[in-house]
């Protein structure tokens, strides 16, 4: 049970800082951002290519310069959809899609398609917990993840965000900047989502070209979970994403244990993401908000 | 200040179109602080574009000429950086309101959001002027959700929020066209103390000539187009 715990926690904390982003992109801002998929590729890769440049026997300075070069990258990726939507006025999907394709080459230029970190040290690893030796620096990380969504979501940007999403108009009449939070979001979101990236890789031991593909699905069921189970009249509810995260996991880890082939689980991701959309149609008879998150 | 100083006065405005076909020319006017006035045209008389243009909000090709003196500020409205201090003192309420207040938040967070600034900030919701007669006469609870607001109390949400920044004039367009009789007394009551309490200068349109005479306390102003396609601002009566 003890171990059951720890694998899910430690999943939980590794992709935390992904479903915080996707819930400022999807459930406050409101846009389908394809580009955190992206920003999730980028943030592993440059980070991996960094560590050969790091003094990683200095662990904790290796370990802060690692985080703030992925989230660095991260917010990249989402400041250039983000300002390819304002400035082009093109719609946020095309923009994430001309993102992810011009991503996926600059990438493969800078940092080539698979990374192996074999033979490196794991600037993760603080030996506490034996056979989890990565889970005490990745609750620091969470935790600190946590700390800032609830300091995030009390402020003005914050607040402008989820007004983004609800009346995108609102802005204009009260001489505020739509293009800066707009594109602020989107950094935010991005820099989190690489975040995420770099911890994958890390704790996988590689960096590939690939591993961004299906995240939107994961963010939005996860987000749909803790949509489902906190219900609120709050426009902004920072525990929506950290529920969502812990539910979707022990939900997969369920399934592991139960003898599921994981290889088919992206396809029951679609189908419960389905059911969610099925229901709430049916139950609000009426269109379905924008991505349902 | 004096009151002389807070009405606002318009002197030989011109406005043409990116196409250079002159729209309004020559217009003077003056709106008294204090007071409900009125402007009244039919369709497409130029009564919206009259709006936006007093408050600077003017497209790439337009041009605008006279000058306007609000709060006892001179305001030349030929100089585009001049234009844009108009907003400053200038706001207006719109006639699609839903697109001016956040429906997911509460009242006190929509007042609250229209002093935003430029730039929001990672710091807490700005202070706000909670207007509370106004809000008691309407029957107003702060912490009520605005989806939970009959369409007066919205309009009249619509209202405090334009004048959280300070505004010395504001400009209702049709601002009673989506109530019922009750509904659109109550918010021209709220309008007219408004009015009187912070000595704004009050400026609606309309079509419906009946609540204009009915709510208009200062002067009342009727659109006419000319027959060279130029629109003229002419006093129609005194109430």
């Amino acid at each position: 049970m003890l171990e059951f715990i720890y694998i899910i926690s430690e999943q939980v904390l590794i992709h935390l800082p992904l479903m915080c982003a996707a819930y400022i992109s999807f459930s406050l801002l409101k846009v389908p951002d394809l580009s955190l998929e992206s920003a999730y590729v980028a943030g592993a890769l440059y980070a991996t290519v960094l560590m050969r440049y790091l003094p990683l026997h200095l662990q904790t300075v290796s370990l802060l310069g690692l985080i703030l070069i992925s989230l660095m990258a991260g917010a990249l990726v989402g400041c250039m959809s983000g300002m390819l939507t304002r400035f082009l006025s093109i719609p946020h999907l095309l923009s994430a899609i001309i993102i992810n394709g011009m991503f996926w080459g600059i990438n493969q230029i800078v940092a080539g398609a698979y990374i192996s970190l074999s033979g490196m040290k794991n600037v993760l690893i603080y030996d506490l917990i034996a056979r989890h030796p990565e889970l005490p620096l990745l609750i620091v990380i969470g935790l600190s993840v946590v700390a800032l969504l609830i300091f995030l979501c009390r402020t003005q940007l914050c607040y402008a965000w989820a007004v983004f999403g609800s009346s995108p108009h609102f802005f204009r009449y009260y001489g505020i900047s739509t293009h800066y939070v707009f594109i602020a979001g989107l950094c935010v979101s991005n820099a989190l989502a690489g975040l995420t990236g770099y911890l994958f890789a890390q704790s996988t031991g590689f960096a590939d070209i690939n591993m961004g593909v299906s995240k939107t699905l994961f963010c939005i069921t996860a987000l749909m979970l803790g949509k489902t189970v906190c219900i609120t009249k709050k426009p902004i509810m920072p525990l929506i994403p950290i529920i969502g995260c812990i539910l979707y996991f022990v939900m997969q880890q369920l399934l592991l244990k139960v003898g599921f082939n994981l290889k088919y689980f992206t396809a029951v991701q679609a189908l419960l993401v389905l059911i969610i959309l099925i229901m709430h149609a049916r139950k609000t008879s009426n269109t379905i908000d924008h991505l349902g998150v | 200040m004096n009151q002389k100083n807070r009405n606002l006065v318009i002197t030989h405005l011109s406005f043409s179109f990116a196409s250079g076909s002159s729209f309004f020319a020559d217009i003077s006017a003056t709106f008294a602080a204090g007071k409900i006035h009125g402007i009244i045209g039919k369709n497409g008389s130029g009564k919206s574009t009259l709006f936006r243009i007093l408050q600077g909000n003017i497209s790439r090709g337009e041009t605008l000429g006279g000058l306007l003196q609000v709060d006892g500020i001179s305001i030349d409205l030929k100089d585009p950086t001049q234009q844009k201090q108009c907003n400053r003192y200038i706001k207006a309420v719109v006639q699609n309101i839903d697109e001016m207040i956040v429906p997911i938040c509460t009242v006190q967070q929509n007042l609250q959001l229209a002093n935003l600034p430029l730039f929001p900030r990672l710091r807490g919701l700005p202070y706000m002027h909670s207007f509370e007669d106004i809000l008691d006469t309407a029957r107003i609870d702060l912490s009520s959700y605005v989806h939970q607001l009959s369409g007066g109390q919205r309009q009249i949400l619509a209202l405090l929020m334009a004048l959280q920044q300070d505004a010395h004039v504001l400009l209702l367009d049709e601002p009673t066209s989506a109530l019922d009789i009750q509904n659109a007394r109550m918010v021209m009551e709220c309008v007219n103390a408004l009015a009187q309490a912070k000595q704004l200068v009050v400026v609606i349109i309309s079509h419906d000539r009946e609540l204009v005479k009915e709510c208009v306390t200062g002067t009342i102003f009727e659109i006419q187009q000319q027959e060279n396609g130029q629109r003229k601002l002419q006093q129609t009566e005194r109430i």
